[in-house]
């Protein structure tokens, strides 16, 4: 079964996208529509990619691969050196997808502050980043603990 | 801002044009829970968009934050 929740994946990546023009967020970076799309267009490619490679029967689309592979590459597609776009990708991982799925439960703030300052260093020194893959596994992680828990 | 018509065009062109993962290789399901779906859906209300949007501008407290020197 695919169950087409394609309005739902796009509310999203539209949480994202108004954030970063938001002015807290936009004094910072600039988006244009292009390299949100040009994003959205690696992010998928490899999240189908992902699936294929690793045997995975998607019923839908995994939101937190989305979220955090459409993030990673925004970033990337900006040159994005403060780290603007993962800053708010973290935020809407952490304060709307995770914490209304696992009952008002989130990732402590010092955490996400060490995996913000991975994610900058991400391409520039590989021994101490997280990553893409990183990114996504640490939010599913922590939803799977707080589900079963 | 990136619409919904791009959105999906790009969804599913990149869906049709990715190899398919064979019965026999299957080793897990995966997906989006009803949870997480429940609190999208509500988005399609503006307001609620907006509202959404505003807390997590609150929420972010850039001076937490030690950027990376450029």
């Amino acid at each position: 079964m695919n169950i087409n929740i394609e309005k739902e994946l796009y509310n999203a990546i539209s949480l994202l996208n108004n954030l970063i023009t938001t002015k807290k967020f936009s004094n910072h970076i600039t988006v244009p529509v292009q390299k949100q799309e040009k994003a959205l267009d690696i992010a998928t490619k490899h999240l189908f990619f992902h699936n294929k490679s690793f045997g995975i029967q998607a019923d839908s689309t995994d939101v937190y691969k989305l979220m955090s592979w459409y993030g990673f590459y925004l970033s990337k597609e900006l040159n994005d050196k403060k780290g603007v776009i993962y800053l708010a990708t973290l935020d809407v991982l952490n304060n709307k997808i995770l914490f209304n799925e696992v009952s008002n439960k989130k990732i402590s703030h010092s955490l996400i502050t060490k995996m913000y300052k991975m994610l900058v260093l991400d391409g520039e020194d590989d021994r101490i980043a997280i990553g893409k893959n990183g990114l996504y596994i640490s939010f599913r992680t922590a939803r799977d603990i707080c589900i079963s828990s | 801002m990136l619409t919904f018509e791009t959105f999906s065009k790009i969804m599913n062109k990149n869906r049709s044009e990715s190899p398919k993962v064979n019965k026999e290789d299957v080793t897990c399901t995966n997906g989006t829970s009803k949870e997480v779906l429940s609190f999208l859906k509500t988005l399609n209300d503006p307001i609620t968009m907006k509202q959404n949007v505003e807390d997590l501008e609150m929420s972010m407290n850039f001076s937490d934050i030690q950027y990376k020197k450029a």
